[in-house]
């Protein structure tokens, strides 16, 4: 099986489209960071201007922290693109490079094939996010100093620098759970198609068409909006709460949990059932 | 009858003219009484806990340190972000009361006598105060100003069994109503833009310790230095 796995990653990394998932996060990540470093105490004079009508304010709150942190914020609508384009291409790939009947002609099951491939798309996909976490929290420490965490949401928390790594570190977790359900998406409509195009179009259609009902302030979506994965892909942020909500947060892994493992379950049934053609 | 009326009104004039006369020297030597036992301070510092209870603030207990040097010298210490009130952390009461004005005696209850403050400059950032001064002590237990733009400070001052006329805290109430923060610029979907905050009053705690008065702070320590902390100077 390891055997297997390895195999798949020598093709995963062969294949050039591996790699624009890592350039363009470097990018984005890099000009926030320029951005930020120009502009950004500017940006943040302008939010918080009306509170120094009523406090003095001091210390360095544009550092490495509190932008990375706005990074999180920005990419995360963008990653599920990048995962999708390298897992919807997994099995669909193989098919319509017309390799799957040979492949199939060793001596190996289509379950164990197929594992070995979504096992390298998740793994794919945690690298993608480690490497976010690799840009933002140790690139960054070149542009910025530390200091303490600056965060709008519901209300302005500040917390003390001695507490925030940890809360990064929870957050590229769950945001890693939560990219392993966009990832098993596109692996499960890569095992229906005969091309890459069909998947990674369809599992983000999927996901802006979720995404969209999940922010809909709409009585008829509220009953659907919990079962809906893309409620939960910005949970990552309950983590700069105060605060911290424990259960949202396992009630909220458990149901993305739920959803990788139909995925995959669905994923394998229509794999083993297939009619391999080409 | 016009005779009465325009007797009893010359009577009430005079009356209030002498009861102004009366109170009005009573408030200044009651300003002068606490400015003179403020001036025994020559300077301090203290370790200073900070505590932000605003309702859509949330900021942990920040902990510095203050430095004071008379006239008008002033610093505060502390790692990391800090919000400090514009008003009840520096000498800003006894500076204020430096500055001209007109005081007037209102009241008095048990516990303190009651004035208000009257700025006689246009450059003055502050429309009028109330002034709370104790009525065995030299002290100001109690301070409401309402400034120019930036709305209306309460500060209430405990005082503790240090040997000058020194708070130990420091309550700053102010008014946060007209704070409005652009929740919705940092991606933020879930905030409403029209959201204020839900109180309209803020508050803010010092707690001082670990006093030491008028012992020598050399100048150094009222410079902006690169250390990275967190540090507020002010110095007119």
């Amino acid at each position: 099986m390891i055997h297997l796995i390895q195999i798949e990653f020598q093709k995963l990394f062969r294949r050039g489209m591996t790699y624009i998932g890592f350039v363009a996060i470097m990018l984005i990540v890099l000009v926030i960071q320029t951005g930020m470093l120009v502009e950004g105490k500017k940006l943040l004079d302008f939010l918080i201007k009306s509170l120094s009508d009523v406090f003095l304010l001091n210390g360095n709150l544009i550092n490495n922290y509190t932008v990375s942190y706005i990074v999180l914020n920005s990419l995360w609508i963008h990653i599920p693109i990048l995962v999708a384009i390298v897992a919807g291409d997994m099995v669909s790939g193989e098919a319509g490079r017309g390799t799957f009947r040979l492949l199939l002609t060793r001596p190996v099951s289509r379950v164990k094939l197929l594992t070995a491939k979504y096992i390298a798309a998740q793994v794919y996909t945690a690298m993608l996010v480690l490497f976010l976490a690799f840009m933002s929290l140790v690139i960054g420490r070149l542009f910025f100093a530390t200091g303490d965490l600056f965060v709008i949401l519901d209300t302005i928390n500040i917390f003390n620098q001695s507490d925030v790594l940890w809360r990064f570190l929870a957050a590229y977790g769950y945001g890693m759970i939560s990219m392993w359900v966009v990832s098993g998406l596109a692996f499960l409509f890569s095992t229906q198609a005969t091309n890459s195009l069909g998947p990674i179009v369809g599992s983000m259609s999927v996901l802006i068409l979720f995404t969209i009902i999940s922010n809909f302030s709409i009585g008829i979506f509220d009953v659907i909006k919990p079962f809906l994965f893309t409620t939960y892909l910005n949970g990552w942020q309950l983590f700069f709460a105060d605060p911290v909500d424990w259960n949202q947060i396992y009630s909220a892994v458990a149901i993305m949990a739920l959803h990788i493992s139909v995925f995959y379950g669905a994923a394998l049934l229509i794999f083993t059932r297939k009619d391999i053609q080409s | 009858m016009t005779t009465i009326f325009r007797s009893s009104l010359i009577v009430i004039l005079v009356c209030f003219v002498a009861v102004s006369g009366f109170t009005q020297p009573k408030a200044d030597s009651l300003i002068a009484v606490v400015l003179h036992e403020s001036d025994q301070v020559q300077s301090f510092q203290a370790d200073v806990s900070i505590d932000v209870d605003v309702d859509f603030i949330r900021i942990p207990v920040k902990k510095g340190r203050v430095f004071y040097k008379a006239p008008d010298k002033f610093r505060f210490r502390a790692t990391g972000f800090v919000l400090v009130p514009k008003k009840g952390l520096d000498f800003s009461v006894q500076e204020m009361l430096r500055q001209p004005h007109t005081a007037i005696y209102l009241s008095s209850d048990d516990t303190n006598h009651m004035l208000k403050i009257v700025p006689m400059t246009d450059d003055a950032d502050y429309v009028i105060a109330t002034l709370w001064i104790d009525r065995k002590l030299p002290r100001i237990n109690k301070m409401d100003v309402t400034m120019r733009k930036k709305g209306n400070f309460m500060m209430s001052f405990t005082y503790g069994n240090l040997p000058y006329q020194l708070p130990v805290a420091t309550q700053v109430d102010f008014d946060i109503s007209q704070i409005d923060i652009p929740m919705k610029f940092l991606g933020n979907m879930k905030k409403n833009q029209s959201d204020k905050p839900k109180s309209g009053k803020g508050s803010v705690k010092m707690i001082y310790s670990d006093f030491k008065i008028n012992g020598e702070i050399p100048d150094q320590v009222f410079l902006e230095n690169e250390t990275g902390d967190s540090v507020i100077v002010i110095t007119e």
